[in-house]
């Protein structure tokens, strides 16, 4: 006779399995399985329609008998690599049958492993509107050139946003460790306004809206400013600091702000991207009509390809940040527009794995002296201007 | 009754600091992981109830963490909440259609995330009995 709960057992698989089959059947989503040779194993309804053929007619052919170059050259990589890595894929599919619009689905594919090995891959993809097909298309786009103002802001201020709480909360008897919150709150409200200050400085070249005052400032001393905004950073991350400037330079003609927006910049960018225990070197040196300074690092370096578009407007490169703190892809376009608007130049040399050399020339005295005897000061005419108008 | 267990993931070392400390105080034992694929690896050695995970790691996009642990039995069953910055409806929708039981975007409230959190282990203890 047979054991009461071993068929009870038995009666709920079933059921269960009964149920699957169920929700496969029923939902709008379509569900498939492929054998790693891109061979149907499993289609449900929606498939089908979307495929317009029978189930019968599907189970058991490749599915580049049914769908079009583009989709199955997309499936095949796809498959190739959930069955080296076994790790699910998620993609974004566009199916067309002869003589329809084709259709975009959001597609998840996962392994289905055994004894260790993929035997199968599972899908379920669900149909997207046009809507979200260019959201996403803006997202990759963002993410392509890595626009992400919006995913920086967003990370620093929830880390405000939480630390606050955390602090207001009481209850933080270690000292150490109430310091330690509030210094993370005054790192992420700097980096919030340094954030906002590059997209107005950004408008503001685009505009043509910005005024500075000419300033007799050592690059020295703008240096060691700098260098001191990132001591408690380099510090932390066990990063060496170098400054190599000879004591006797002589001053520059230069709206001081603008000098130290382009130290800042440099000196982040290099920070950002190199590793613990790394070195990021400032050097100034003085020539007859102009300074010259390098900010260099032994970090992750800049891969070839991308050099070319390092200075444009938010892009960021693909190498990953060293740093948490998220990077928006402004600090090295403010930095050329404002070394371009000074008369001067900004290059990079770096190769991955070595680390980069970002090198600065900025005339001495670009804009000259009024009848008193004082800097002019300059206003920048448009963002593709290449040089400034003195006002 | 003992503690529930909390899985946090992200590459962010002080969102780590911050939500250990947070969440400890709430009374859950929390663990730890800088990347995804430690995140896993945990998650399958602790069995969490709970896993709060970022989307955006270096090592694996959080979506793709999902999946795996959707597809591997021992760790299909733990609720997911997807903490990240990425606040388009694409990926609000993205996450909840990997399975995700919350998907919470930064700047996010703490008080909000562990009254979620509370809810699932809630509705997971009751659905234990």
């Amino acid at each position: 006779m047979m054991d009461p709960d071993a068929a009870g057992a038995d009666a709920g698989q079933a059921s269960d399995l009964g149920l699957c089959r169920q929700v496969i059947e029923t939902t709008p989503d379509i569900v498939y399985i492929l054998n790693p040779e891109s061979v149907i194993v499993e289609a449900n309804p929606p498939l089908c329609r979307l495929l317009r053929r029978s189930r019968e007619k599907l189970l058991g052919d490749k599915v580049s008998a049914h769908l079009d170059r583009d989709c199955v050259a997309m499936t095949e990589r796809v498959l190739k690599e959930i069955v080296e890595r076994r790790l699910p894929q998620r993609s974004t599919r566009s199916f067309q049958v002869p003589g329809s619009e084709p259709q975009t689905y959001e597609v998840m594919e996962s392994p289905l492993l055994r004894d260790g090995q993929v035997w199968a891959i599972a899908g379920i993809g669900r149909e997207i509107t046009q809507e979200v097909v260019l959201e996403r298309k803006l997202w990759d786009a963002r993410e392509s050139r890595q626009w992400s103002v919006d995913f920086a802001l967003r990370t620093a201020l929830g880390l405000v946003r939480g630390y606050i709480y955390t602090l207001c909360q009481g209850g933080l008897a270690d000292e150490e460790r109430r310091m330690r919150y509030v210094k993370v709150i005054e790192e992420e409200i700097d980096h919030i306004s340094k954030i906002i200050e590059d997209m107005l400085d950004i408008r503001r070249f685009e505009g043509g809206d910005l005024s500075l005052s000419g300033d007799v400032v050592g690059v020295g001393d703008c240096i060691a400013h700098v260098m001191l905004q990132f001591a408690d950073e380099a510090q932390r991350r066990d990063i060496e600091l170098e400054v190599d400037v000879s004591r006797d330079m002589n001053p520059v003609c230069v709206p001081r702000e603008a000098l130290l927006r382009i130290l800042h910049n440099l000196a982040q960018n290099a920070i950002h991207y190199t590793l613990h225990r790394g070195r990021v070197v400032v050097e100034a040196r003085d020539h007859e009509s102009y300074v010259e300074i390098h900010v260099r690092d032994n970090g992750v370096g800049i891969p070839e390809d991308e050099i070319p578009y390092i200075f444009e407007k938010y892009y960021r490169g693909k190498s990953i940040s060293t740093s948490p703190t998220q990077g928006t892809g402004l600090g090295l376009a403010v930095t050329r527009t404002l070394v371009e608007a000074l008369g001067g130049k900004v290059w990079v040399n770096s190769r991955v794995g070595a680390g980069c050399d970002f090198g600065v020339v900025i005339p001495r005295q670009p804009f000259g002296f009024n009848e008193f005897g004082e800097p002019e000061s300059w206003k920048l005419t448009s963002a593709t201007s290449d040089s400034a108008t003195i006002v | 009754m003992s503690a529930h267990r909390v899985l946090v993931i992200d590459d962010d070392p002080r969102y780590l600091d911050l939500l250990q400390f947070t969440l400890e105080a709430e009374g859950f034992e929390v663990c730890l992981a800088q990347n995804a694929a430690e995140g896993m690896k945990q998650a399958v050695a602790g069995r969490p109830d709970v896993i709060v995970t970022d989307v955006a790691m270096p090592d694996m996009d959080g979506y793709v963490l999902a999946a795996g642990l959707k597809a591997d039995a021992r760790t299909a069953e733990i609720p997911l909440i997807f903490v990240t910055a990425r606040g388009l409806e694409a990926d609000r929708w993205t996450g909840q259609s990997m399975g995700a039981a919350e998907y919470l975007t930064k700047p996010f409230s703490i008080v909000e995330l562990v009254q979620r959190i509370r809810n699932i282990c809630r509705v997971h203890s009751e659905k234990g009995t």
